[in-house]
């Protein structure tokens, strides 16, 4: 083959190959993004609640004198109905 | 008020009812029956659970009931909602560490079996197929399921609702998951005792609570030494090991129990840091922690839930 025909065709192929490259990066550049495994959903910020100390019946003992009458009287029993955990 | 307690489902159970015993007593019973038939289901310590069967079939579609697929499609909704923190995939992992037979009979060994090969694949959730038409689900090759607690809270929720027709007020509790349906006679609430997850014998609050349910979910109860290392069941689906939480214990309180139970494990691994952004995600759940000292925290409403005589909030 010409050595003029062979220059054309190596021009052609490399000049094909990259048009193809650069219009697959800008098809998939531009393609919808697929979905994320999890979703994050951003809580508005008026709903996220902070945390706070909550009493015990240790406190409440040391800073009331009702809690303290209420949960200190021998006739308290705790609940029978228990959350245990597991 | 009358109780019925009693083992199964690898837990204690405890039942109570408004009314008096001779009336309850056939509502005990089927409770009693309700509960010895879910555990056949649910189990994954029966090798002819339906649970097992399903487990054995991943990778082909399996015929499943319709209460099994509610709650594999539960567990799907949940695993987005918490972000990932419950994941009912981590069966293996939970193999892994050492949970590889009934709480029963670990409690029976010094220490268990170090597991020679475990390769965390991550499996996607999504991976799940469910056709809803015919309540077929195939897992993905090589994914095994444990509902483990959201089976619990299933339960409970169910076996209350049962025993309402012998009632105008019912609680069950199967392991850390209650529910409540109905207010005792003459009550504002349900009292209940939280109990001390360092010692079991103490309480450290008395709460009040409405209908609906409340799970708790603790790293002392179901722990274990496995070669020389501790070991507890909250599985990190991140990290595919036991999680490292800083809070012993946390009890949720909300409407639906499987969804108590669920968030009570996400934000027990969600810590101090993350357990209040991943509670707003579901509107209407409070919680209380217990901290390593013995003190609570929780979101600000969960105070209203403490019984506090004399207390100004």
């Amino acid at each position: 083959m010409h050595k003029v025909t062979k220059a054309i065709i190596h021009i052609w192929i490399s000049l094909a190959s990259m048009a193809a490259f650069v219009f697959g990066w800008a098809v998939f550049a531009h393609a919808e993004k697929p979905a994320p495994l999890v979703v994050q959903q951003t809580p508005s910020v008026s709903v996220v609640p902070t945390l706070e100390p909550i009493p015990s019946i240790d406190e409440l003992v040391r800073s009331s004198s009702q809690s303290m009458q209420f949960f200190q009287n021998p006739n308290f029993s705790p609940p029978r109905l228990r959350a245990r955990g597991s | 008020m009358e109780f019925d307690e009693f083992s199964a489902m690898n837990s204690v159970i405890q039942v109570a009812a408004e009314g008096n015993s001779e009336d309850l007593q056939p509502g005990f019973a089927l409770v009693r029956q309700f509960i010895a038939h879910s555990e056949e289901r649910f189990s994954r310590f029966l090798p002819s659970s339906e649970l097992n069967r399903l487990n054995q079939s991943a990778g082909r579609w399996f015929q499943a009931s319709p209460v099994m697929f509610e709650l594999i499609q539960e567990a799907l909704d949940l695993y987005v909602l918490t972000e990932g923190l419950f994941d009912p995939s981590i069966m293996k992992a939970l193999v892994h560490a050492g949970y590889d037979r009934s709480m029963d009979e670990i409690r029976r060994m010094d220490s268990v079996p170090i597991s020679s090969i475990y390769i965390d694949q991550r499996i996607p959730l999504e991976e799940i197929r469910l056709d809803s038409s015919g309540y077929a689900i195939r897992l993905p090759v090589d994914m095994q399921i444990d509902l483990g607690g959201i089976a619990k809270g299933w339960v409970a929720a169910r076996a209350a609702n049962l025993l309402i027709q012998y009632t105008d007020a019912s609680t069950v509790s199967v392991g850390g998951d209650m529910v409540f349906v109905g207010l005792p006679a003459g009550q504002p609430a349900w009292q209940v005792s939280l109990e001390d997850p360092r010692d079991e014998q103490r309480v450290l609050a008395v709460l009040n609570v409405g209908p609906g349910s409340l799970a708790t979910s603790t790293i002392t109860r179901r722990r274990w030494i496995q070669g020389d290392q501790a070991r507890h069941h909250i599985i990190d689906p991140r990290t595919g090991a036991p999680a490292m939480v800083s809070w012993l214990s946390i009890s949720v309180y909300t409407e639906k129990a499987t969804y108590a139970e669920a968030f009570a494990k996400a934000l027990l691994i969600a810590g101090p840091t993350g357990a209040a952004a991943l509670a707003a995600r579901l509107p209407n759940l409070n919680f209380i922690a217990v901290r390593q000292d013995g003190s609570l925290v929780g979101t600000p409403a969960s105070k209203e839930l403490i019984y506090a005589p004399g207390y100004e909030r």
